[in-house]
């Protein structure tokens, strides 16, 4: 019976033994993340292809997260934000012997969903889509030839 | 139940709550970039007044330039090997619109880093 007791109080020393000691290496994380202002539905309904020109939208939206040249070299904005939160695993090793905490502009454009709003040689709106920013520029983003080398000696 | 108070109190000891915040660039001010005349003003007095941008984007003979002033606050909790997290950031940022000629043609501006909140992930955004 004593060993009974005496095995239950040690396997309950090494549970506890054995959470702290995974602390240090194996963790559950919940992460919210709110990353920029989340652009207005109801201000981007009120944009018309063919009338609506780039000032009436930087007045309308303010600063777009991103600008990029449109295929015939008229600007695209794009406008976004990350709302999201999900569970991680972290599971983590002493391979440096130092790490930081970071961010970049880059980081946020590419995760943003939002609008792209691209607008013609004559500063007018053509068209406006929503999706992942990251994807939109893929497909609508202007085309420059690669460079090529000069082979002369 | 001395096995459950030694629990709570190792529960206790472990238990850890943090913030911090991070911050690229220097703030944005207003009053710079409401002195800039459209129509007017050109790269040159933009880059006097503004200094170096962020970002240059060409747009086809034209360009756009960046500015901007990014602030993150991160908050959480730690119970033992369960962390919560949020993470709120938001930026000043302006982008000025030039011609060919270097003259600038429009402006955008939004001023959102003052608005970077700590909060916990189940809190309401504020």
């Amino acid at each position: 019976m004593n060993r009974g007791v005496s095995l239950g109080a040690g396997l309950r020393a090494l549970a506890l033994a054995s959470c702290c000691l995974a602390a240090g290496c194996v963790s559950f994380q919940y992460e919210r993340n709110l990353i920029e202002r989340v652009p207005d539905d109801s201000v981007v309904a009120t944009f018309v292809p063919g009338q609506t020109v780039l000032t009436d939208v930087l007045a309308g939206m303010g600063a777009p997260l991103d600008v990029w040249e449109g295929p015939d070299g008229a600007p695209v904005l794009a406008y976004g934000g990350v709302r999201g939160a999900e569970w991680n695993v972290n599971v983590s090793l002493p391979v440096t012997d130092y790490n930081s905490a970071s961010f970049s502009f880059t980081d946020t454009r590419s995760r943003a969903r939002g609008y792209m709003l691209l607008f013609g040689p004559d500063q007018r709106l053509e068209i406006v889509r929503y999706g992942l920013l990251a994807d939109l520029r893929r497909t609508y983003a202007r085309r420059r030839p690669a460079a090529v080398e000069d082979e002369a000696p | 139940m001395r096995t459950h108070v030694v629990a709570a109190a190792a529960a206790l000891l472990l238990t850890g709550c943090f913030m911090s915040r991070d911050r690229i660039n220097e703030p944005l001010v207003k009053q710079q970039i409401d002195a800039l005349q459209v129509g007017t003003s050109t790269a040159t007095d933009v880059a006097k007044s503004l200094g170096a941008p962020s970002e240059v984007v060409q747009l086809g003979k034209r360009s756009a330039w960046r500015y901007d002033f990014t602030t993150q606050k991160t908050a959480g909790l730690t119970l033992i090997v369960v962390t919560f997290l949020n993470t709120d950031r938001r930026s000043d940022r302006c982008w000025l619109f030039f011609d060919e000629a270097d003259v600038l043609r429009h402006v955008g501006t939004t001023l959102d880093a003052d608005d970077t909140r700590y909060t916990m992930p189940w809190q309401d955004e504020g």
